[in-house]
């Protein structure tokens, strides 16, 4: 973080990386486009959806290296810093799960979509099922990746934010994008 | 409080969470937005392929540049004001210098993946990905500066509630931005 050459060698590799997979949920997007445009609350959800699991990749990478500089992670993943780090998200990515449904259910009756529990229900059972099952995956990237990447002298900011946002934008998309082409 | 048996609401907890709340609202209002976008897909095919990839490109690396000025701010490398400091000067250059080459390839492979897989020649997601990072960054990188800033002067740890902003931020700017870049490019 101490010259351009630095951060641009360190980072682009990994947002390139980061593009492609980017890149790759935007196919599968494109290959659900038609359900997305007839029910509105997946179209509003989705943002909201693909940064939220985005989100606990920066806090989870940004909170871990900084412990890491302060030398507060000892003893690896049976950290301390690290369980209470966990205890923390698991919690917030259940509720935050629950509030986007029905948030982007509201919105989108706003906008004229005619509201229906089942519609309400299956919302929920895809942001739900996407989000845990990203957050066990993004936390175990960012744990195992920043000591790793530490190790080596990099600055895990520029290396696992890239991974672990690029990791929740493919997966979460491949997931949604599953659920809503068995669910629709 | 206790939450799976161990406490854990604590200022950081408080700090996610809230942040959390804000940045899924936001990216909840950006969902808004995107229904507008929707009606320009017929005028712009394979835009569904550039928008994943152009909203992480805002939140890898603006996440970054927030996360990078944390652990500067932490560790005293810098101090939480605009002022002429080379650290802070080569963070900001090699943030846009990233922006532009990440977003230039994000509208050439987008380009060239609609064309070999769905057969449709778009060379408009080229100009659209390159103008719109322009107009986001314009707006995004001071935003980031001083948001880092100003939460640090406050007693708020940046590495907590920039990620969840910035992401939020970003969704919502360049989801606009990709709007004025259609409208400017079509």
């Amino acid at each position: 973080m101490f010259s351009i050459k630095e951060i641009f060698k360190e980072s682009l590799g990994f947002l390139i990386f980061a593009s492609i997979l980017s890149l790759t949920a935007g196919i599968l997007l494109r290959n659900i486009q038609d359900r997305l445009l007839v029910i509105l609350p997946l179209i509003i959800v989705l943002p909201a959806l693909n940064g939220m699991i985005g989100n606990f990749g920066i806090i989870m990478t940004s909170r871990i290296t900084t412990a890491l500089y302060e030398k507060k992670v000892t003893g690896g993943f049976h950290s301390r810093i690290i369980k209470h780090l966990f205890r923390e998200m698991i919690p917030i990515s259940i509720f935050s799960a629950l509030f986007i449904s029905v948030l982007s259910i509201l919105i989108a009756n706003f906008r004229g979509f005619d509201f229906n529990p089942v519609i309400l229900w299956k919302i929920t059972l895809i942001t739900l099922t996407t989000t845990i099952s990203l957050v066990f995956l993004v936390f175990t990237v960012s744990i195992f990746g920043s000591l790793y990447v530490y190790k080596r002298r990099i600055d895990p900011d520029d290396v696992l934010i890239p991974i672990t946002t690029s990791i929740a934008d493919l997966g979460s998309m491949a997931i949604f994008s599953l659920l809503v082409a068995v669910l629709f | 409080m206790k939450i799976l048996g161990k406490g854990v609401i604590d200022k950081d907890f408080r700090e996610i969470f809230s942040s959390e709340v804000i940045s899924l609202t936001g990216g909840v209002i950006a969902g808004t937005f995107l229904l507008g976008l929707v009606d320009k897909l017929e005028l712009v095919p394979g835009l569904f392929i550039l928008l994943p990839g152009f909203l992480e490109m805002h939140g890898n690396i603006f996440g970054s540049l927030g996360a990078r000025l944390g652990t500067l701010l932490h560790t005293k490398h810098i101090k939480p004001k605009f002022e002429h400091n080379k650290i802070l000067l080569i963070n900001i250059f090699a943030s846009i210098l990233l922006l532009l080459v990440v977003s230039l390839f994000l509208g050439f492979v987008a380009y060239i993946l609609n064309a070999l897989i769905f057969d449709t020649y778009a060379p408009i997601l080229i100009y659209i990905a390159i103008i719109a990072a322009i107009i986001a960054l314009l707006v995004e990188m001071p935003l980031t500066i001083a948001a880092t800033f100003w939460l640090f002067k406050k007693g708020y740890d940046p590495d907590d509630i920039m990620g969840p902003y910035i992401t939020t931020m970003g969704d919502i700017i360049s989801i606009v931005s990709l709007f004025i870049g259609i409208l400017v490019v079509i």
